[in-house]
């Protein structure tokens, strides 16, 4: 079990982007739109069945014909300079209990794409993910950055709204990444890649929500292709910005008032923390989540 | 010491059959339970859960814990090996390949059956169908004239996922094992009930399948037990005899009528 490649291209240093879903489903939507942008050709894909439960099963005249899984693709992209190597997980692998994969399993296929990493040569690892902040809805989203080592470091401060996870007033030195858009920087650093992971801010109150939040995935897909200097159209995801903007804007007007005005506090409060909200509100926006969903037509 | 089928060094040629604990109808425990009796098919191995059952804590069921189980049973003379065990919650594939690995140490798997049950707007007086999905023409082939319904289209809805017995047909196909899924259509509101004529139905194909030639009349003295009780039920609560005439004229309820009656069923008819 392991990896099916469809082609072996010959690939020119390869950068690879990497991703899977998470809060918010940021970097997804990011790599994605990436994906769908640049044309790239399919290079393979992890067989999916050792990591996932099928999504779909097609009876034909009372045989099995097929079980469809979550897809776990690698595509690539032939350029002028460095090559690129995109892979998407559709899913986690799940651990019973949790959405983020953990464990033995996220090892496995962490492990498993860094495998293809290191086949094509490639010299730097990027992830991406969800960074849950103290924001408003209303800012531009920070992008948070670890890197795994003070060079990339250095050069990531170099782009402007750029934050790296140390910098952010709670969380001094010491963070935190849950899930494989963590586990694989870690691991890619471990086995002597180059790697960084790009997170997209998304305000507390909506990290609990049942949907994406594109702003952040904007503000990642700004900064990885500045890195990775590509050109791309942001049409797409603006669209579904727009969408997803009315929806936050229903939720927040559905707020009490005294939650909504603690909230606002945050947008000519950089640090941030003094708006933040307790953990009652967060509690009753939890409680309410079903019903504000309802209202405004979300899924 | 060598397996007990492995006599000589080389497997014999076998059929692997498995059940999951709880199933609809108490398929899996009903039919594997009856035949470990029956045929005094003994446990010879098991596999440890740690692996594939997150174990946060222990599940309790009327007032009884639980820990996951994962037996094995064989009966050297049909050369049979059972399989009954709690569904895993995850690296479900390479749960399935276990538990094939674990078989072969017994016998050459020839063929294999997964049983379970189908939730039906059945009314309980009325026959049990059994339905084949199999993982190869050849198995359908071999399984012509055996009673099963075997001309079926499906495709798993948007809001589903493939049941569990689909996925461990398909890790069967991915070790070229030839195999099938036999479900019983059992009425909805026996699904957490011992649904003996629908235990009956697979026991009737595996008893012909297998030449086990066992007397299967025990289920038919079980199966009158638990229609007096439905009956008496229905004496008992108006409502039941009203849902109960609902699904026998029109074979449909809704949602609330299906939990009211299966719980009133499940409350006035288990041991």
């Amino acid at each position: 079990m392991g990896v099916i490649f469809y082609q072996e291209p010959q690939l020119n240093n390869p950068d690879m982007v990497a991703c899977w879903p998470g809060i918010g489903n940021i970097g997804f939507i990011a790599i994605n739109t990436l994906k769908s942008q640049l044309e790239v050709e399919e290079l393979g894909e992890i067989e999916s069945w050792e990591f996932f439960y099928p999504l779909k099963s097609v009876v034909k005249a009372s045989i099995l014909e097929k079980l469809i899984f979550p897809s776990s693709k690698f595509y690539f992209k032939k350029r002028r300079k460095r090559d690129l190597i995109l892979f998407i997980g559709e899913e986690q692998p799940s651990h019973g209990d949790s959405i983020y994969a953990r464990g033995a399993s996220a090892y496995r296929i962490a492990s498993l794409v860094l495998e293809v990493a290191n086949r094509f040569n490639c010299r730097r690892i990027y992830a991406s993910g969800a960074a849950i902040s103290f924001t408003h809805h209303e800012l531009k989203p920070r992008v948070w950055a670890v890197t795994s080592n003070r060079d990339l470091k250095r050069e990531i401060t170099t782009f402007a709204n750029v934050i790296l996870m140390s910098q952010i007033e709670d969380k001094r030195e010491i963070g935190n990444i849950t899930g494989l858009n963590g586990i694989l920087p870690g691991l890619a650093k471990q086995m002597g890649f180059e790697s960084m992971c790009l997170m997209g801010e998304i305000p507390d109150y909506l990290a609990g929500l049942p949907f994406p939040y594109p702003r952040a995935s904007r503000s990642v897909l700004e900064i990885l292709t500045r890195i990775l200097e590509l050109e791309i159209d942001y049409s797409n995801i603006d669209e579904l910005i727009f969408e997803t903007d009315e929806i936050v804007r229903e939720i927040y007007y559905s707020l009490p008032l005294e939650t909504r005005e603690k909230i606002d506090q945050r947008k000519s409060n950089q640090s941030y923390l003094h708006g933040s909200i307790t953990e009652e509100e967060s509690n009753w926006l939890k409680e309410h989540l079903d019903d504000l969903l309802k209202k405004t037509g979300g899924s | 010491m060598p397996p007990a089928g492995n006599i000589g060094g080389t497997r014999r040629p076998g059929t692997l059959v498995a059940g999951w604990k709880w199933d609809i109808g108490r398929l899996g425990t009903g039919v594997t339970n009856f035949l470990c009796q029956k045929l005094a098919a003994g446990l010879i191995n098991n596999l440890e859960p740690s692996d594939f059952f997150t174990l946060n804590g222990v599940k309790v069921r009327s007032d009884l814990v639980e820990f996951p189980e994962a037996n094995f049973y064989l009966n050297e003379k049909s050369n049979l090996v059972l399989f009954m065990g709690d569904v895993p919650e995850f690296r479900w594939f390479q749960f399935f390949n276990r538990v094939f690995d674990i078989s072969e140490q017994y016998i050459s798997i020839q063929q294999f059956f997964v049983i379970g049950g189908i939730s039906t707007f059945l009314y309980h007086t009325g026959g049990r169908d059994l339905i084949g999905i199999y993982n190869s023409q050849e198995m359908k082939r071999s399984l012509d004239g055996s009673g099963l319904a075997s001309e079926f289209d499906y495709e798993t809805p948007p809001d589903q996922k493939p049941s569990i017995n689909s996925f461990f047909l398909w890790a069967a196909w991915k070790r070229q094992i030839s195999g099938a899924c036999i479900f019983a259509t059992v009425p909805f509101y026996l699904a957490d009930l011992d649904d003996y004529a629908a235990q009956k139905s697979v026991l009737n194909f595996l008893n012909q399948r297998l030449n086990l030639e066992l007397d299967l009349s025990e289920f038919e003295d079980w199966q009158e037990k638990l229609e007096v009780k439905i009956d008496d039920t229905q004496r008992l609560i108006p409502e039941v005899e009203y849902y109960l005439d609902k699904v026998k004229k029109y074979r449909l309820l809704d949602e609330d009528e299906q939990t009211a009656l299966t719980r009133f069923i499940f409350e006035n008819c288990k041991d």
